[in-house]
């Protein structure tokens, strides 16, 4: 843990903060937790309406596009849920 | 209207490339990813999806029943056991750099199959249901047996409607028994090039007169069975690749005009070694270079090349079905369809398991000759055989397209259950497909030509891959 804090101060302290729409506010605690191991030299948090990134952001647009990104996905996968399930279900039960 | 979920990727040109999970896809930007994620779709947009297939109506309807055929297509269904890898021997007469760990010395014992144990094959042949087989003999240098490669043929010819039998060989001695045994029509030959004649006198003949050795032979094999029985590879050294032109040179002088390019699969330290190194970066780069050269290469006329892998990628795009090669496939179950036998009567469900079996990482044999498969080990691994509900893959618009790989997984990770994204197999493929997507919306016109050689059709229409406003 300490190696790894290290790692973030000497490579990237700075911090963002990316605002979250209000129809991905229910995603963001699934969003951060695939961004903590996509990006395991920064950190996610949410707050209020925003995830906030530290330690290593490397290209400030890239990072703001990854982390929207994880949240599109997240709200896309929970919306084609039922679809998903229920074509296998059909598929399979035939 | 019900929109099928789709996944997306940004892509090298700033563009987004969405798939569904039946394989279909298309290129739109982020004013159209924003509208879709958040829920605002156009009546342009939802005129687009539901013309290319992304959306119903109404569940059972045609567009329904439609994408769930191509989705069950893009499923690859494991049939009877037809296909085994026999390893009578791993003796073998070369030393090469990197096969240190799959081969035993000419003059070692106890590294052929006993007379027990080709008994045993046999009977284990005689109980399959299959009516078609395909026996892949590999070492060692398998045709130092040729007496048990003979049996095992002989048997298969009686017991089976048809078989195909081919041999992995290093050509290198070749006395009349072993011609006898290659020269027969339904008996094909998969041997290395390593590129040019320098890089394989390097890593696999070491002397001249080995080195001459092969060429001549390799001549004589192409003259008495011709180009379409005989196959090669080369095997690429990361750190010294010979050049893309050479290699295309020389693949061209014996008529083999199909290069499945693979970078060396080293084992154990010597991996941990290499892996340091940003490997897969730069056999990326390598492999690049090569196929930018076939490009250039087949718009020039002529006979043209293709790169085995990145044609059976793209095919896998274009194409449902498309489940032959055991590398990429899903589900990609183990020991179903396929299995390997080693020369002392193990049965592992990859070559690479008998690899990792032999340095002692881990234990994948599953079962021997004498006793069965061990079908519960196989089923503890199977469990995880598919990338449907993988976390990462569920993201991943090249999911239809991609596969499987558990003892790849294990080789390189140590497991099988951490981020997809973060393996070897996941960041190789997605290399793949980008390039995959890439050719396909390019539209410069040399690349279309490659495309529609290597998909066989005349010409690659613009409209196979779609675009969204």
């Amino acid at each position: 843990m300490a190696d790894r804090k290290a790692d973030l101060d000497a490579e990237n302290s700075a911090a963002m903060e990316v605002e979250i729409e209000p129809a991905l506010s229910d995603f963001a605690g699934a969003a951060v937790t695939r961004l903590g191991y996509l990006h395991p030299r920064a950190t996610f948090n949410v707050r209020d309406h925003v995830i906030v990134v530290e330690g290593a952001i490397g290209d400030a647009p890239t990072m703001r596009r990854d982390v929207l990104h994880a949240l599109y996905r997240e709200r896309i996968s929970d919306r084609g849920e039922d679809l998903r399930t229920r074509l296998i279900e059909g598929l399979l039960s035939r | 209207m019900n929109v099928w979920p789709l996944k997306f990727r940004p892509t090298h040109d700033g563009a987004i490339l969405f798939a569904d999970d039946a394989g279909g896809f298309f290129r739109s930007d982020g004013a159209f990813l924003d509208r879709y994620a958040l829920g605002a779709l156009t009546g342009s947009d939802r005129e687009f999806l539901s013309a290319n297939g992304h959306a119903f109506e109404t569940e059972g309807d045609l567009d329904h029943t439609g994408f769930a055929y191509r989705w069950a297509s893009r499923q690859a269904a494991a049939g009877d056991l037809a296909y085994v890898i026999l390893v009578p021997t791993l003796r073998c007469n070369l030393a090469c750099s990197y096969c240190q760990v799959s081969r035993a010395d000419e003059r070692a014992r106890g590294h052929d199959w006993t007379e027990e144990t080709l008994k045993a094959v046999i009977a284990f042949l005689d109980g399959l249901k299959t009516e078609s087989i395909k026996v892949e003999f590999q070492g060692g240098e398998p045709l130092l047996r040729v007496d048990l490669l003979e049996r095992v043929r002989a048997f298969c010819r009686r017991r089976f409607k048809s078989a195909e039998f081919v041999v992995c060989t290093n050509l290198q001695r070749l006395g009349a028994a072993e011609w006898a045994f290659i020269d027969a029509p339904d008996t094909f030959v998969s041997t290395s090039i390593d590129g040019n004649v320098a890089t394989h006198r390097a890593q696999r003949t070491i002397t001249d007169d080995k080195t001459e050795e092969f060429f001549s032979n390799l001549d004589l094999a192409l003259e008495r069975l011709g180009p379409g029985r005989i196959s090669a590879l080369p095997t690429i050294d990361v750190e010294a690749p010979p050049p893309a032109a050479s290699v295309l040179d020389t693949y061209a002088r014996y008529g083999i005009r199909s290069i499945y390019l693979r970078p060396i699969n080293y084992q154990g330290f010597a991996r941990k070694r290499h892996a340091a190194l940003n490997v897969m970066d730069r056999w990326n780069a390598i492999y690049r270079e090569f196929v930018d050269l076939m490009i250039e290469r087949n718009a020039e006329g002529g006979e043209t090349f293709e790169e085995y892998y990145l044609v059976h990628c793209l095919r896998r795009v274009l194409r449902t079905g498309q489940d032959g090669h055991v590398d990429l496939r899903n589900p990609n179950f183990l020991g179903r369809d396929y299995l390997v036998l080693d020369h002392d009567g193990r049965f592992y469900p990859t070559d690479e398991a008998r690899m990792m079996t032999r340095i002692g990482q881990i234990d994948l044999s599953v079962g021997d000759i004498f006793s069965g498969l061990d079908t519960s080990k196989l089923d503890a691994l199977n469990a995880h055989a598919t990338n449907l509900f993988d976390p990462d893959c569920l993201h991943c618009p090249y999911q239809a397209f991609c596969g499987v790989d558990l003892v790849d997984d294990i080789a390189r990770e140590g497991r099988i259950d951490g981020p997809k994204i973060h393996t070897d197999f996941c960041r190789r493929h997605t290399f793949m497909f980008d390039l995959v997507f890439e050719l396909l919306y390019s539209r410069d016109p040399k690349v279309r030509r490659s495309l529609a050689i290597w998909a066989g059709v005349p010409d690659l229409p613009y409209s196979i891959a779609p675009e969204h406003a």
